[in-house]
């Protein structure tokens, strides 16, 4: 891989790139090189620190979505230049052995003063016709100006809501944030859902277990013990079960003091005939994120099902135990919930999760009673 | 009486993938070389990737003397030979294999049924099934007929609770008369959507892939026709001679093994109108207009048309290898074709007077399966330094296997002051732009299959119009003395005859 410094001028820097494939194509001995590009991915970093991590976690994603990617981050603060932009150009060897897939990084790093310029440089790199992705890594500054002016160049905006310092008082903000009708939003804690939402629905496929889904009365929402407050991820699949459920209303209910220290929050939510009491509660589990959820129906029915976390983090196992039938188990594979595996998934998606927009509304209702933990 | 659906008011969402309902799928010919190879490898790939609903079970059914002990240890150790995603995970499998069952059994005998309905009922209770049944049968065709109607007897195709589902391999008969005794005797038992035909060539992506490119792009569509297209060469080529199957591919041959299903398919769906939607019906009814469009070949046509050939020994990938006559299994003076090229016209509206060459055989020097698009000429050559019969054709090379893509090739000046016409390529590959890999074919069918989505399965409509066009082929081959065989060394291209075939001094594309 070249790696070469380049003046930030955005005409410069394709002048340059153009250089570096033809070397590359020189050193190539298989052929000439193939360059295939699907999209452009903006990454802003918190820091220029942080510009290393972030391209190491880019070489899995390139490999599924040959892409160019730019990268940008404050300046570290013993810079000299007010923008330092570097380039490189390579080819990965893809699944099938071929050296074609071509990557391109671009990263900017600016001081303070220098931020208002970063975005007209991005705009004038970003390829034509191609889709813009913006991965936001920092939760805790989504919305300040660079983020505006960058979202403006994206159709979907990448973020982790799971970063956020404080759920009850960052979530009504990044709901706001969410609710530009121009730009699509992937949250990586909606992503990590995806195979406990998959099996938690396979629960309940057939029309032999159909009945139950309209049964459950009670669902505990448990997450790993890291940190001292309710986490995303677990907000959000109790908002997803809610809604999915047709439940509405969430009223908190208080807790007897001393007692259920785990327990974040608890609500009681109505539907028409029914009641539904939903928990989210810290589990002894090291870690973040989801790590089992419990669903059970009115006593008389005596049906249970679970979904929890394997005690090697890379699967989930589900019981489901049925009036007179033997308890039903399962263990599949999830594989890694590494950011590049999610960030990969989310970049083969294009339009807009109304699913997950949903959700959003339903989880913003939740959090009032988040305080009461 | 009207059936009341629900709706798992979970499965809303466009993350989500479908998962079948809970069900079972009984194996015959469990202990087969098929199930280890492709149907495990396949089952337990959708299993961990969670494709699969939790309730879902294997029922083997074989002859050979196992408990399910013994078919679980034997299902693992074919996972892990063949699977093609690493190491056998112990926890998953274990989960998996809680759903394997083993019937010892006799397809003939009826007592047998009686056994499998019983464990199926077990099944049912134990892992919640609800009566939704697979049957695959992944026994010789000799057996399909047999297996069905004791199927029946044994009130195991029908029901009153769940769905029931029948898997059949190719071939589907062996000429156009035994393919519609198979598909009675079937149909007598089964209804047509009951019915799954797996030809595994559909499933695979690239040839999915055919329908995007041709109908969601609008700039081929209009030129997809018979006044800018001057023919279409299809190709599946294999490198390999007959491994361990001699007996079936000597009373087979290479028109009823690839011709009949793989490569009418896929003439079909380079040919077809666009469907009025993509649902099964559709697709299958334009596919099945381009083969009834197919006029029979005939008479002298056969001979003018069709060019067969068998190998004799020669160097493929620099290893030297025997001539047909000479592998394991095969009748000395046999006169088995191991290639076959075929000129066939469309004849409808669109396709009138474009031929359509198909081609395929074994030991050929490349393993691939393509199909050229090669579009009419310029009418007229402006570049007077390049002479007209160094201009190529502009040429649409759609790949199916392996390294799937699709490349343009047309002229472009060279540099310089002259003015000199060369060609050069436009490429897409699929490994460049989506580096994923692909679900294998028989992930996808078995899937599909279990969805009660029928797309990219062979309806016996289309088999048997499939038949209906080779048929004849096969009678005047058998009414005439065959060519002197062998007529090709192993790792060419074919006899040279096929290059005759190919009028207007065209050639075959060389990949």
């Amino acid at each position: 891989m070249s790696h070469t410094e380049v003046p930030a001028d955005a005409g410069k820097v394709e002048k340059e790139l153009r250089h570096l494939w033809r070397s590359e194509a020189e050193k190539s001995d298989a052929g000439p090189v193939l360059c295939s590009r699907t999209l452009n991915l903006v990454v802003y970093c918190l820091a220029a620190a942080d510009l290393q991590a972030a391209a190491e976690l880019l070489d899995p994603i390139v490999m599924q979505h040959p892409c160019r990617a730019i990268l940008v981050s404050p300046a570290a603060p013993n810079a000299e230049q007010e923008i330092h932009t570097e380039i490189s150009a390579s080819c990965l060897t893809s699944h099938t052995g071929n050296r074609y897939i071509g990557r391109e990084l671009i990263s900017i790093a600016a001081k303070p003063a220098a931020q208002a310029r970063v975005a007209s440089i991005v705009r004038a790199l970003v390829l034509p016709d191609l889709p813009v992705f913006l991965w936001w890594r920092d939760a805790n500054s989504l919305g300040n100006d660079l983020f505006q002016q960058l979202r403006e160049l994206a159709s979907r905006v990448i973020v982790d809501s799971a970063g956020l310092e404080d759920l009850q008082a960052d979530w009504p903000r990044v709901h706001s944030l969410f609710q530009s009708p121009d730009t699509a939003v992937s949250d990586l804690a909606w992503s990590r859902l995806t195979s406990w939402r998959q099996l938690i629905a396979q629960l309940f496929d057939g029309p032999a277990r159909m009945p139950y889904v309209q049964r459950l009365r009670r669902i505990v929402v448990e997450f790993g013990n890291e940190g001292s407050s309710v986490q995303a991820d677990a907000l959000l699949l109790a908002a997803w079960l809610a809604r999915q459920l047709g439940f509405r209303n969430p009223q908190p209910v208080s807790r007897e003091a001393g007692r259920e220290q785990n327990v974040f929050a608890v609500w009681e939510l109505s539907r028409t005939g029914s009641r539904l009491r939903l928990e989210l509660r810290q589990g002894k589990r090291p870690g973040h994120g989801v790590c089992a959820v419990f669903l059970s129906c009115d006593e008389k029915e005596a049906a249970t099902f679970v979904v929890s976390r394997t005690q090697d983090g890379k699967g989930l196992a589900t019981r489901s135990e049925l009036p007179g039938q033997p308890p039903l188990r399962r263990l599949v594979r999830t594989g890694d919930d590494s950011p590049s595996r999610l960030v990969s998934r989310e970049l083969e998606i294009l339009g807009r999760d109304a699913l997950y927009e949903e959700v959003l509304r339903v989880a913003s209702d939740l959090t009032p009673a988040l305080s009461a933990a | 009486m009207a059936v009341l659906t629900m709706e798992n008011p979970l499965r809303e969402g466009i993350r989500l993938e479908r998962t079948p309902d809970p069900c079972v799928m009984v194996i015959f010919g469990a202990s087969g070389d098929l199930t280890r190879r492709k149907l495990m490898p396949a089952l337990y790939n959708l299993w961990r990737e969670r494709l699969l609903p939790a309730g879902f079970s294997v029922v083997g059914f074989s002859r050979t003397e196992m408990n399910d002990e013994q078919f679980r240890a034997a299902m693992k150790e074919a996972v892990e030979q063949f699977g093609e995603q690493g190491p056998v995970d112990r926890e998953a499998w274990e989960s998996f294999a809680e759903g394997l069952f083993y019937l010892s059994a006799h397809p003939g005998h009826p007592e047998d049924y009686a056994s499998l309905s019983s464990l199926l009922e077990e099944v049912d209770r134990q892992r919640g099934t609800n009566g939704n049944r697979v049957y695959y049968l992944a026994v010789p065709p000799s057996s399909f007929a047999g297996i069905v109607q004791q199927l029946d007897a044994a009130g195991l195709a029908q029901g009153e609770k769940g769905w029931r589902r029948l898997i059949i391999e190719k071939p589907f008969g062996h000429d156009l008369q035994s393919a519609r005794q198979l598909n009675q005797a079937i149909s007598k038992v089964f209804h047509e959507e009951q019915i799954y035909r797996i030809d595994h060539y559909l499933g695979k992506e690239t040839v999915q892939n055919l329908l995007v490119f041709r109908f969601a792009n609008g700039i081929f569509e209009p030129i997809w026709n018979r006044r800018y297209v001057n023919h279409v060469q299809i190709t599946a080529a294999e490198t390999v001679g007959v491994e361990n199957r001699a007996s079936y591919y000597e009373e087979s041959g290479a028109l009823r093994d690839m011709v009949q299903n793989h490569l009418s398919q896929v003439l079909a769906l380079t040919a077809m109108e666009p469907p009025a939607s993509m649902g099964a019906d559709e697709v299958r009814a334009e596919k099945l207009k381009v083969l009834r469009a197919i006029p029979p070949l005939v008479g002298d046509r056969v001979n003018s048309c069709v060019v067969r050939g068998q190998y004799g020994p020669g160097w493929v990938d620099g290893k030297q290898v025997a001539g047909y006559r000479s592998e394991p299994g095969i009748n000395p003076n046999s006169t088995t074709e191991t290639f076959v090229a075929l000129k066939l016209f469309v004849e409808n509206w669109r396709w009138a007077g474009v031929p359509f060459y198909l081609r395929t055989g074994k030991r050929l020097p490349k393993h691939l399966t393509e199909i050229v698009i090669q579009f009419r000429q310029a009418p007229l050559l402006l570049f007077n330094h390049t002479p007209t019969d160094q201009v190529s054709p502009n040429l649409l090379v759609i790949r199916i296997q392996p390294d799937e893509g699709i490349s343009l090739k047309f002229n472009a000046k060279q540099p310089g002051p002259a003015v000199h016409v060369r060609p050069v390529t436009m490429d897409f590959r699929y490994s460049t732009s989506f580096g994923m890999a692909s679900a294998s074919a028989y992930e996808r069918l078995l899937l599909d299959c279990m969805l009660g989505d029928p797309s990219l399965f062979a309806h016996r409509d289309a088999v048997e119009t499939a038949w209906s066009i080779l048929t004849p082929i096969l009678d005047a081959w058998t009414s005439q003395p065959p060519p002197s065989l062998p007529n090709y060394a192993a790792g060419t291209w074919g006899p040279a005859e096929a290059d005759s075939l190919l009028q207007g001094g065209g050639c075959w594309r060389q990949p």
